[in-house]
């Protein structure tokens, strides 16, 4: 096998495995960088093993792991002229405030239409799903090709912190929340329609709520 | 405001509130079934939230994938609210 290959080969991380973003070395960055992650590898398991303690270790491979999406971000551009940052600022403190909690997660409630998650073209699905906030976990599914879905399926309040969130209005941290959360599903190919249609639809909403602030988790 | 993993979309993106969290793909509030996690990453994401003066305000937040004590996080945290009321 040629060098190159090999490399390659070594690098070919599976998009569902842990530390999956590591692939980008392999995809994105020259045969040096390629060399000195695998060396630096070895080094650090070794010196891991030395110490009795993985940190150095999983410090590298985490700040690798970064390089790669640092890689992959550089070739990325926003979708679209995405104009100033909008800013309002909060002028009440979050023990007075109407809360609400969005996230891109897959969520929809069991009864609602799930997700196109490829949909026509491999475009993915813009829509979103109302979820009442007093949703019982056992009715909440998920539905995203592009991240491991034990995680929620087992808790959602690691993508969907729905149950903290109540916990903290009862400990008067959150002044209230509101009875309508919302979730998209985040894999989208056309997210021009997102910003002019879907994500507007879903401000208004939250508007007409009386909604003060948002938590919005990303996947 | 915003949590999400720490790619360089949110440099690309440039939110107005933004908690970056050195985590897997899917996990922006932790592992699963670690409250003290999610309720931790949750109080920060507020704490931006209501302390932010400027857009495009980005927040690293410093806990490290499956090795932090959150139980001891939230304690701390009681501790000092109670030496400050």
């Amino acid at each position: 096998m040629e060098s190159e290959e090999l490399l390659k080969e070594l690098l070919a991380i599976p998009r569902d495995a842990a530390f999956n973003r590591v692939r980008y070395i392999g995809q994105l960055m020259g045969e040096e960088k390629q060399v000195e992650f695998l060396k630096g590898l070895f080094a650090k398991s070794v010196e891991a093993r030395e110490a009795k303690n993985a940190e150095a270790l999983f410090d590298f491979l985490e700040s690798w792991e970064e390089q790669g999406m640092a890689a992959a971000a550089e070739r990325a551009r926003a979708p679209f002229e995405l104009g100033a940052t909008p800013w309002e600022p909060l002028s009440i403190p979050i023990s007075q405030a109407k809360v609400a909690l969005v996230t891109t997660g897959g969520f929809y409630v069991a009864g609602q239409e799930p997700y196109e998650t490829d949909g026509p073209e491999n475009k993915g699905d813009y829509s979103f799903r109302a979820i009442p906030r007093n949703t019982p976990a056992d009715k909440l599914e998920v539905a995203h090709l592009h991240y491991d879905l034990s995680g929620p399926k087992e808790d959602r309040n690691c993508v969907f912190p729905i149950d903290r969130a109540e916990e903290l209005v009862k400990d008067g941290v959150i002044g209230s929340l509101s009875d309508t959360y919302y979730s998209f599903m985040g894999f989208i190919m056309n997210p021009e329609l997102l910003a002019n249609e879907t994500a507007p639809e879903v401000a208004r909403l939250l508007k007409a709520d009386g909604v003060d602030a948002v938590v919005l988790t990303a996947t | 405001m915003l949590v999400m993993m720490n790619s360089g979309m949110a440099d690309v993106l440039e939110p107005p509130r933004v908690a970056r969290v050195r985590f897997p793909f899917g996990r922006p509030m932790g592992e699963p079934s670690n409250p003290d996690q999610s309720r931790v990453i949750l109080e920060d994401a507020l704490q931006i939230l209501e302390t932010a003066t400027e857009p495009g305000t980005v927040v690293h937040l410093p806990y490290r994938w499956r090795r932090e004590d959150y139980a001891q996080i939230r304690r701390d945290r009681a501790a000092k609210a109670k030496t400050t009321a």
